[in-house]
């Protein structure tokens, strides 16, 4: 189990080296950058990305400009999966196997208006890595409410006299459903864990999906500068569990949480705010329930309620 | 890098057939997007704030933490001669700045500090001192105690002669004749004044200034330091102070330390709260006494250390407080003495709470000796009218001078904090500001702060406070035990009761270290940066690619150690 | 080789002969056929393409665009309801300026539901940006699917084959399957430029946000290369006449030369309109046929060219704008505005949800033409039951 200090990206780094490049248009502290720069180091140069609408339509850089060093295949927002799927299609029919598709979607393009042909993609158990970078609502197009959305939650269409009323979907559930090979969750405050993922990832053949924290200061209400902070926190108070299914069955916690309470993560950010004390007494409840059914698929605690 | 440009398409002739990226988005500079600005600013790490001494703590947890014993041990010897004695007496002020303090424990920075001295002796390292430089000039200091051996080492690193007068037979001063062998085996303090006499420190033993040696024999020295200690045992100043079996708890050291057995009877009191009472206590009970100490005040007022204090307990040491003597009487082959009971008033001005009187009758004890410890007084008759003293202290500015141009103090006898570190540090900005007016050819200038820059901690402004430790990066660990003697074996004599922390220990102990506003070239913002503005530099650490960096913020808050900050961005305000 | 086989194995043999690298389809009535042979194709190894089976039209499309996009010729094909859902990746597909081809067999959208065939689904596509190529019969739909290839990679657009359901997709027709050589002839692999496709070795970004400083000269372009396929169609047409004997062209004349009323229409009513003006130039009556396979680009010039020299226009169509009209006459419209003294155009909607055109339907349109001076409504419904 790994947590805490990353690994250090060795003493010849280069930000020259590296397959994303300053200058792109990602808001200040964005989570969705941070992660693209961590993945495409641990996946390197032989990957082809396929990104849907999502903010990081507008990160990497308007025509006629590129922020990224790996070919990138901008398709409209429901159609990662089968756009990916194509694309994998096309290289296996060119003997070019050996290049990895990588599709990149937030989280409406994945668990909203993307989720059909995610799901295409991964029944047939097309040979791509699909990741979902996690802001928790529709960012771009100005903070509103997704299926990634957390219960309580404040956006631009759940106002906080009406905040959302559903628990966030279970992404990483739908997609063992599927008996995916491999499926996981991971957040760019634990580096060394998320290049671990990647790199399992990369090892496997057929449908991989991993599910990328991504906070949003700027959606969040937050202090760009708590970015990895609340990234860290999610995972300490069990918000979003670090972990790993394999084929929908094996599951594997990959980080031990600290056991935060929600109320310290919820505090740090405005679209918590206006929450009362009943609220994250329920809020926490659910999240001990999930943690501990959590457990109990990965084989380390009965579960019974 | 950012030297590429936007690219120049002005028409559809020079546009692609369809929407396909010419070129990169490096043109862009985000810098513009800043307002707040990373700085890399590493300061000083509270340890090393807080040592009176002048050590970079943290420099040398960091060496040692690294492997390297020996620059960890050469690192304390910049700022002190006296690591085995300062890691074994010292009252580590700079474990209770620690900020891993405010996480678990503090780090044992003394025990690791007594790992490095000893490992030191025993692979035979010595001091490399400059030559001594072609003029003539000697400095005189008088004294042998740890002011005025720090002054003579620091002086004999500047190229400078000292010549150290110690009144007693042997060197150490305090260290020799006040501080039990149980505490600091005399081998100990012996081997680190070798190693000073060893590059070329003159020293003279049984030369008293001011009786073996007149004052103004002092005058061939262009510059004096003074530091002769606080040896004068203060009175109760209650009725049969002055009979027999009334001995100041200074003076009981001091035979026990030169090889005498004062004849203390069976049942000791030893009367105050101080580190000197502790002292007393503790060394008549390896004499054989059942000892009591007195306090005026309870537990709390005590001024001794409070680890001092256990230890003694521990040891047998029965402590009764709330009891002023109030006077002494003979009866038989005893003494009985007499107690007033108090009471704790309100706090006085140094914060302790004050006592009166409780009322009800008197206590009387019966003892065969009396070992007084309500503190000592230097006594510096023998250095010239003109040198200004108040309040029983010769007064100095903090560099040591004093009234006279050509004399300087420090040490007890110049200082309210009483410590082996604070002499230390004493001598060791004395000995600065003597090789600077020596330099200057002419009665001591004015030092200033600049005199310290080369081994001064890094920053020279306030520490990192525990809130700029990201502790996310540490996880909890245990600090290290230290090893003592039974209790047993402790009563049977003077051995020393710490024994050490081994090699092992040490270097797990090390792992706990923060490093406080230090930059261990973690990586984190490299890392963490969303916008690669981080980069490595060729010697490890890092710069901010300003035309990207947009502020965000990031590398200042999972920098673990306090080391980046973020400013408000003049240059992009306007 | 002559084979007796229906219109949608047509498609299927023409997929093949045109080495299609990536296929991706979903099934819909009344286009199975197409794909369940061309799975047998694959299955069996006839065919090395990468079959990816989608679950719905709409991630056809886009499975369509991604692997068009790392160079591979990619084929789809749908009908009606799956054309519908695709619509919003049919503009991306083009602005993309990706050589994709695909069937889509007319059939009339629901509700009520209806598996028939009707031209709207494909008509409503028309500024998609798609090349769309109207086929009569099972040999037209296997030749077209070959000679789209060709006009798809040439210009770097889009094309899609049409054809009525049932009436062409279910119905066996003798056709000549070319020899693989002569479909190589006419289509060798496809050619790739630099800086046009997914390359490792050169890596770019496609597709990505394009400010209002570029829109319009990106739209330019592809309008451009839109107008360009014509000519590349011809040019496909030429050379496959010299390999098989078989000429196509934008618009194909029947007896047009001095007829007074002439007749535009597409599809297999194109057929049955042939046998008609057999029947009236055999009573004397000055009547003659054009028929439309090429629908977008619009061949301007050449409907022109045949249309201003007759007295009467009758078009009819099996679709309808709401609204509007006959969607085909809407366009002859148009095209004609411009034309000092051009004739008028009759409008006539017939056949829709699969009701059959006949030869009555048809001499029908052509005596309300010769009957009525002017056109007195932009639409006339033919064989609609009072």
């Amino acid at each position: 189990m790994s947590r805490g200090v990353a690994e250090t990206m060795g003493a010849g780094h280069r930000v020259e080296d590296e397959l994303f490049l300053p200058g792109h248009l990602g808001c200040q502290g964005c989570g969705g950058a941070l992660a693209m720069r961590m993945v495409l180091q641990a996946m390197g140069p032989k990957t082809m990305l396929v990104i849907p609408a999502c903010c990081w339509a507008i990160i990497e850089g308007p025509f006629p400009y590129t922020g990224l060093k790996v070919p990138v295949l901008n398709v409209p927002f429901e159609t990662a999966g089968a756009a990916a799927a194509g694309l994998r299609a096309a290289l296996d029919a060119k003997g070019k196997t050996d290049i990895h598709v990588l599709a990149w979607a937030g989280d409406g393009g994945t668990y909203d208006i993307g989720l059909q042909s995610l799901s295409g993609a991964v029944e047939r158990n097309d040979n791509i890595l699909y990741v979902c970078y996690d802001n928790e609502a529709y960012m771009n197009t100005g903070v509103q409410r997704s299926g990634a959305t957390p219960e309580g939650s404040w956006t631009t269409t759940t106002p906080v006299r009406t905040p959302k009323d559903r628990p966030k979907k279970n992404m990483i559930e739908i997609l063992a459903a599927h008996r995916i090979p491999y499926a996981a969750t991971a957040t760019i405050a634990f580096p060394d864990d998320l290049a671990a993922k990647v790199h399992r990832a990369k090892e496997i053949r057929g449908a991989r999906f991993l599910l990328i924290f991504a906070p949003c200061p700027t959606g969040w209400r937050m202090d760009s500068r708590y970015m990895i902070t609340i990234s860290r926190m999610a995972v300490d108070c069990n918000v979003f569990p670090l972990y790993e299914v394999f084929d929908g069955d094996r599951y594997h916690i990959t980080v031990e949480p600290k056991g935060v309470p929600v109320r310290e993560y919820f505090q740090m950010q405005g679209r918590f705010r206006h929450l009362g004390d009943r609220e994250i007494e329920q809020a926490q409840k659910r999240v001990d329930f999930e943690w501990r059914r959590l457990l109990h698929k990965a084989m380390q605690e009965p579960f019974g309620m | 890098m950012a030297s590429e440009k936007p690219l120049c398409l002005k028409g559809e002739k020079d546009l692609p057939e369809l929407v396909v990226s010419l070129g990169s988005m490096l043109w862009h500079r985000t810098g513009s997007w800043r307002y707040l600005r990373p700085e890399y600013r590493e300061k000083p790490a509270p340890c090393g704030h807080a040592c009176p001494a002048g050590n970079d703590v943290e420099k040398f947890l960091r060496l040692a933490s690294e492997g390297d014993f020996d620059g960890a041990w050469r690192t304390i010897l910049a700022a002190s001669p006296l690591p085995g004695v300062c890691g074994r007496v010292c009252f580590h002020p700079c474990e209770k700045a620690c900020n891993r303090g405010r996480y678990d424990r503090p780090m044992a920075i003394q025990a690791i500090e007594r790992f490095l001295a000893d490992q030191a002796s025993v692979r035979g390292l010595a001091i490399e001192a400059p030559p001594i430089g072609s003029s003539p000039d000697r400095v005189a200091i008088i004294g042998s105690g740890p002011a005025g051996l720090s002054c003579a080492y620091h002086l004999r690193l500047a190229g400078i002669k000292p010549v150290v007068f110690e009144a007693e037979g042997a060197l150490g001063g305090v260290l020799r004749h006040g501080i039990p062998a149980y505490r600091l085996p005399k081998d100990v303090l012996d081997r680190e004044i070798a190693m000073l006499a060893a590059i070329g420190i003159e020293f003279q033993t049984g030369r008293r200034v001011g009786k073996d040696v007149p004052w103004e024999a002092m005058g061939e020295y262009p510059a004096v330091f003074a530091a002769a200690g606080a040896h004068r045992g203060r009175r109760l100043g209650i009725a049969g102070e002055d009979g027999g079996g009334v001995l100041g708890g200074l003076e009981f050291l001091r035979q026990v330390a030169l090889g005498l057995r004062p004849d203390i009877g069976k049942r000791v009191c030893v009367i105050g709260g101080g580190n000197t009472a502790i002292d007393a206590a503790r060394t008549a009970l390896r004499l054989g006494a059942q000892v009591t100490m007195v306090y005026r005040r309870s537990k709390a007022e005590m001024p001794a250390h409070p680890e001092e204090v256990e230890e003694a307990e521990r040891e047998g040491v029965e402590i009764r407080f709330l009891l002023a003597p109030a006077g002494v009487a003979r009866e038989g082959d005893g003494i009985v003495v007499e107690f007033q009971r108090m009471a704790l008033g309100d706090p006085g001005a140094d914060g302790r709470r004050t006592i009166v009187p409780a009322g009800g009758r008197n206590v009387f004890i019966r003892f065969d000796s009396i070992l007084v410890a309500a503190g000592e007084d230097a006594d510096f008759s023998f250095l010239p009218p003109a040198v200004r003293a108040e309040k029983g202290q010769v007064v100095v500015d903090e560099w040591g001078r004093t009234s006279e141009p050509r004399v300087f103090a420090g040490g007890d006898m110049a200082m309210s904090s009483r410590t082996v570190a604070h002499a230390i540090g004493s001598g060791r900005r004395a000995a600065m500001a003597i090789a600077r007016a020596l330099a200057a050819g002419g009665p001591a200038e004015p030092a200033t702060e600049a005199a310290e820059t080369a081994e001064a901690p890094p920053g020279g402004v306030e520490p990192v406070p525990f809130e700029a430790v990201n502790t996310a990066y540490f996880e909890h660990a245990e600090r290290c035990r230290m090893p003592v003697l039974s209790m047993a074996e402790r009563l049977k004599g003077f051995a020393e009761i710490n024994l050490g922390i081994s090699a092992d220990a040490a270097r797990a102990e090390l792992k706990r270290c923060f490093h406080c506003g230090r930059c261990t070239a973690c990586d984190n913002c490299l890392i963490f940066c969303p916008d690669m503005s981080v980069r490595r530099r060729p010697d490890g650490k890092y710069e901010i690619d300003y035309d990207f960096c947009k502020g965000c913020g990031v590398c200042g808050q999972e920098c673990p150690r306090g080391v980046v900050e973020m400013k408000l961005d003049k240059e992009r305000r306007q | 080789m002559k084979k007796v086989i229906m219109g949608n194995h047509a498609v299927s043999y023409g997929v093949r002969l045109a080495r299609a690298e990536v296929i991706a389809a979903y099934p819909i009535t009344p286009q199975t056929q197409i794909v369940e042979e061309l799975s047998e194709m694959c299955s069996d190894g006839r065919l090395k393409a990468k079959f990816v089976k989608v679950e719905s039209e709409h991630s056809a499309m886009a499975c369509c665009i991604g692997a068009a996009s790392a160079g591979a010729r990619a084929f789809t094909a749908t009908s009606s309801q799956g054309l519908a859902l695709m619509h919003e990746l049919l503009h991306w597909a083009s602005a993309a300026r990706l050589p994709i081809v695909m069937t889509n067999v007319n059939r009339a959208l629901g509700p009520g539901w209806n598996i028939w065939t009707e031209q709207t689904d494909s008509l409503a596509q028309r500024d998609t940006g798609w090349v769309q190529l109207y086929c009569e019969d099972n040999q037209e739909v296997l030749d077209s699917t070959l000679m789209a290839f060709r006009v798809a990679e040439a210009v770097r657009l889009p094309v899609m084959i049409v054809y009525d359901a049932f009436f062409l997709s279910h119905t066996y027709e003798p056709v000549d399957i070319p020899s693989q050589e002569d479909a190589d002839a006419l289509l060798p692999p496809r050619k790739l430029e630099k800086g046009t496709f997914m390359d490792i070795e050169d890596p770019r970004t496609f597709s990505n946000m394009t400010p209002p400083d570029y829109f319009m000269e990106m739209r330019f372009k592809l309008e451009r290369a839109m107008r360009r396929a014509k000519d590349e169609f011809g040019r496909a047409a030429g050379e496959w006449k010299k390999l098989t004997g078989r000429d196509y062209a934008a618009i194909e004349t029947y007896r047009c030369g001095d007829a007074e009323t002439v007749l535009v229409a597409a599809s297999t009513a194109v057929s049955t309109a042939r046998v008609v003006v057999d029947s009236l130039r055999g009573k004397g009556r000055k009547v003659g046929l054009l028929k439309m396979r090429m629908f977008r680009p619009f061949p301007y010039r050449e409907v022109v060219d045949v249309l201003r020299r007759t007295r009467k226009v009758a078009v009819l169509d099996r679709n309808i704008s709401f609204g509007s009209g006959g969607i085909f006459a809407t366009e002859i419209k148009a095209a004609l505005s411009n034309v000092p003294g051009h004739p008028p155009v009759y409008g006539y909607i017939a056949g829709l949800g699969g009701r059959d055109i006949t030869p009555g339907t048809i001499e029908e349109i052509f005596d309300r033409t010769d009957r009525n001076g002017v056109p007195d409504d932009p639409i006339t419904w033919i064989g609609l039951k009072p």
